[in-house]
């Protein structure tokens, strides 16, 4: 999942980070928001895009490339390919502050994803819980910040943060929240660069002398 | 996740295998509405991949427990279909897996033999403990270099020469190994009992204790249908000029090997220019000969004159004529063409011809095998379906469909939660059959999987994957073995593991898995703590875990089915991926003829948008200046994401 390269001073990363959550809670819109900076309330799932990418010049000398992986518009009904999950190194887990069932469900895509996914020294990647269209709020399921740390404490969230998309709010911040934290584990272990003898399809030896070696 | 699901779609798909994945993938990129369920909780059916956990629930139920209707699909009075429609139950091929076992040979520790194993334990030790044994991050040089026996993966598979004559449904006539497999099982039973009483104060055991060998279930993946792919086999075409490849990786088999007739060493086969001059097997008269061999197939179709005279005879005469020393012969015939004695000297030349021509296309090597298994593929292609619009559901099957008595058509499924969804094409895959289609079982394969502790044959390189067949010898089938390596992310790192099949024409003769395990000297009695200092280099690989079990594959008759019921094959015994492809293709033309067949999707890189950037407010976190490629997200009206609070 990420490819560490040092040239010079400057260092460049590649992360995959998911954004899960049930249907209908603001994931693209999220999405959308902080890698396009826009807001539309219309427009359809996706159609034949893996993730939104976005370059974050996150210093003067880190570059990151962030990945941000959708469920497929129609992985929806939460039975995502082990494609989805290999080598994401963190994610974001939204819900709809609006809606209790969506909230209720965080539970069992946190399971879900601490299931398919670790870190390679095995620990669970960084997740940040998402409580969006908090633009929408009235009285709401957020009032109780202290209940939420401790939920967070509890199920293994790095933290919580109420975002609007439409409203920006927040987006950014949970954002660089969970960079950080992808950065903190980057540094944590030496990370072993992806092996160079892995092979790409597209890339034959046709050109190259053939047999010998 | 019993949600309704939209109740019309173009195509229902029921069943991820190969084949499925392949036409749902095709089907969604050019625009077709595609529902495709399982009834498992996993995607790929018989090409699954599992680790060490997963494998051993399967093994134990190949099967799901909860069937909506009785065996003979009489239970049907609860679905409503009025008077010119007809409901045809849709049933759960329980033939598909049979003879299941497994065992894992390494001992418990003392202090933990009392209380039962528990698995939750493992999983929090092994996401605390396990990183080194992580295969996945491991970088070369530590494998090379490193004291410990490097891991690999075996896939071994045992087959008869006979693959496509193999009609025997390999159930019958089969008692007496299996009896002998059991006492052999409770022999080994007892020895290990004995050896706990000898063994406890042993300071430095050899092998992992098995509470330790559990941690590390996460990092295997067992294929149900190990394949290697022909470099320039029809399913690397298909990756390529799709771009699904985008969601694989892939290992370099580096070497085949063989036994040769009276030999016990495993050898290398000489399949290129560098390998034929550099063998030390073959003579210096042979390589000329091979050589002249090896360019002929390359281009046999271009030179009937020189086999002008064996049309009608076998590959081995043809092969025998060119003056090949037996050695030489078995290599072209077992190793190379992959084919048997009785393949006739066309079939022989083309797979000649098949294997010379993925040579060298990716390293010194004809064959690819994907990282995390082959179970991998079919979820690239869902995940590439899925991308492109196609609804995806597990659990979640169809208990039958409803035919129009007038028009003999399918016009809808009903699922297991009993909702009616219509749809203009209905498949199914090998695990879902048709109440009262004509079936038949075309092949049966005895598969196994082993873990063992050091590569069957040890070489100054690291070896990716190891292709190995075994010919056959005194009455036995050939065995076909795949052995890959902790580079391939199949094991961890202190771990082999392999998988062998059999078509078990001759049930009567030796028992698959002691022939195997003669051949290879693997034996899983070996495992006895000892106290390092031992050769490394000649001691025996052992087997840690193995399972065993018959794989039929079911052929459904098509014509006594709607023409708009479509059903694909199992995974076969083939070595490689062409046939399940063109398959694939043929069901995706019927569908839509004149169609492109997967043509190639944009990379994610090219849809990068920048359009509405701007940084005014951000110091750390500012927009790409990268320039946007297509655009390929579709503003709509319709709202799928974003739906009224429910």
């Amino acid at each position: 999942g990420i490819i560490a390269t040092m040239t010079e001073q400057r260092k460049e990363y590649l992360f995959k980070v998911l954004v899960i959550g049930e249907l209908g809670v603001g994931k693209t819109s999220v999405i959308k928001r902080y890698v396009h900076q826009i807001f539309s309330q219309h427009y359809r799932a996706t159609i034949g895009v893996d993730f939104a990418l976005k370059v974050v010049h996150w210093d003067g000398e880190t570059l990151i490339r962030l990945q941000l992986w959708d469920i497929a518009g129609q992985e929806r009904f939460g039975n995502m390919t082990r494609v989805y999950y290999r080598e994401a190194v963190g994610a974001f887990i939204v819900f709809d502050a609006t809606r209790a069932s969506t909230f209720e469900a965080v539970n069992k895509w946190k399971n879900d994803l601490d299931n398919k996914v670790t870190l390679p020294d095995g620990r669970n990647i960084p997740t940040v819980l998402l409580g969006n269209k908090i633009d929408q709020m009235r009285g709401g399921l957020l009032s109780n910040k202290q209940q939420m740390d401790n939920y967070c404490d509890e199920k293994g969230f790095v933290a919580w943060f109420e975002t609007s998309a439409k409203a920006n709010i927040n987006i950014d911040e949970a954002a660089k929240y969970l960079i950080d934290k992808i950065l903190d584990n980057e540094r944590s272990y030496s990370r072993n660069l992806p092996d160079p003898e892995a092979l790409e399809l597209n890339k034959d030896d046709d050109e190259k002398s053939g047999c010998c070696r | 996740m019993n949600e309704a699901l939209p109740d019309d779609f173009d195509v229902i798909i029921i069943g991820t295998g190969l084949p499925a994945a392949v036409v749902s993938g095709a089907l969604s990129r050019v625009d077709k509405k595609v529902l495709h369920l399982d009834r498992n909780d996993y995607y790929g059916g018989s090409w699954s991949s599992f680790n060490i956990k997963s494998v051993e629930t399967f093994l134990q139920n190949p099967y799901d427990s909860a069937e909506y209707l009785n065996k003979d699909g009489e239970e049907t009075s609860n679905i409503e279909v009025s008077e010119d429609e007809e409901f045809v139950p849709i049933l759960q091929n329980k033939n598909f897996i049979t003879k299941a076992e497994y065992s894992c040979y390494l001992k418990r520790s003392e202090k933990n033999e009392e209380p039962a194993q528990s698995s939750s334990p493992c999983v929090d030790t092994c996401q605390s403990d396990v990183v080194e044994q992580s295969c996945a991050s491991k970088p070369d040089d530590s494998l090379k270099s490193g004291e410990t026996p490097i891991s690999e993966e075996v896939q071994k598979r045992e087959e008869s020469p006979k693959v496509e004559n193999c009609n025997d449904p390999a159930t019958q006539g089969d008692g007496d190994s299996v009896e002998k497999e059991k006492e052999l099982t409770q022999e080994l039973d007892k020895a290990k009992t004995k050896e706990k009483v000898d063994v406890s104060e042993v300071v430095k055991p050899r092998f992992p204790l098995s509470e330790d060998f559990y941690k590390q279930w996460r990092h295997y993946n067992l294929d149900l249908s190990p394949k290697v792919m022909f470099s320039r086999g029809l399913l690397v075409e298909l990756l390529i000029q799709s771009n699904v490849s985008r969601y694989l990786e892939f290992r370099n088999v580096t070497r085949t090997l063989t036994f040769l007739d009276g030999s016990k060493e495993l050898q290398r086969v000489p399949c290129s220019r560098a390998d034929v001059f550099s063998s030390k097997f073959v003579s210096v008269v042979e390589k000329r000969i091979l050589m002249r061999l090896f360019t002929l197939c390359a281009n046999y179709k271009d030179h009937e004159q020189e086999y002008q005279n064996f049309r009608e005879k076998t590959f081995i005469e043809f092969l025998a004529s060119r003056r090949l020393s037996l050695k030489a012969q078995h290599f072209v015939l077992y190793s190379i063409a992959m084919v048997s004695e009785t393949t006739s000297t066309l079939d022989g030349l083309a797979a000649t011809h098949k294997f010379l021509h993925s040579l060298g296309r990716y390293g010194n090597s004809a064959f690819l095998w994907p990282s995390y298994g082959v179970g991998e593929i079919p979820q690239a292609f869902c995940r590439f379906s899925a991308v492109f619009g196609g609804t995806f559901c597990l659990r979640r099957y169809a208990v039958g469909f409803i035919k129009d008595k007038t028009t003999g058509r399918c016009t809808a499924i009903v699922d297991n939660t009993g909702q009616k969804i219509r749809c203009g094409t209905l498949i199914l895959d090998d695990l879902n059959l048709p109440h009262g289609a004509n079936t038949t079982s075309t092949s049966s394969v005895d598969r196994a999987i082993y873990v063992i502790d050091s590569t069957v044959s040890k070489s100054d390189a690291e070896q990716e994957v190891s292709l190995v067949t075994i010919p056959p010898m005194c009455d036995n089938p050939a065995v076909r073995l795949i052995e890959a390596g902790p580079l391939c992310c199949v094991c961890p790192k202190n771990n082999y593991y392999c998988t062998k099949k059999n078509c078990e024409k001759q049930p009567k003769k030796l028992p698959f898995k002691k022939n195997v395990k003669n051949c290879l000297n693997l034996d899983e009695t070996n495992i006895k703590p000892e106290v390092g200092g031992e050769d490394s280099q000649s001691r025996k690989p052992v087997i840690l875990w193995s399972c065993h079990f018959t794989m039929t594959d079911t052929n459904t008759d098509n014509s006594t089915l709607p023409p708009n019921v479509i059903t694909l094959q199992g995974p076969r015994m083939d070595l490689g991926f062409d046939r399940a492809m063109n398959e694939a293709r043929e069901v995706f033309l019927r569908i839509c003829p004149g169609e492109d067949f997967l043509p190639r999707a944009p990379d994610p890189e090219e849809i990068v948008f920048d359009e509405g950037y701007n940084t005014e407010n951000n110091d750390t976190i500012s927009p790409t200046p990268e320039d946007g490629g297509g655009d390929y997200v579709e503003e709509e009206e319709e709202d799928l994401n974003e739906p009224a609070a429910e």
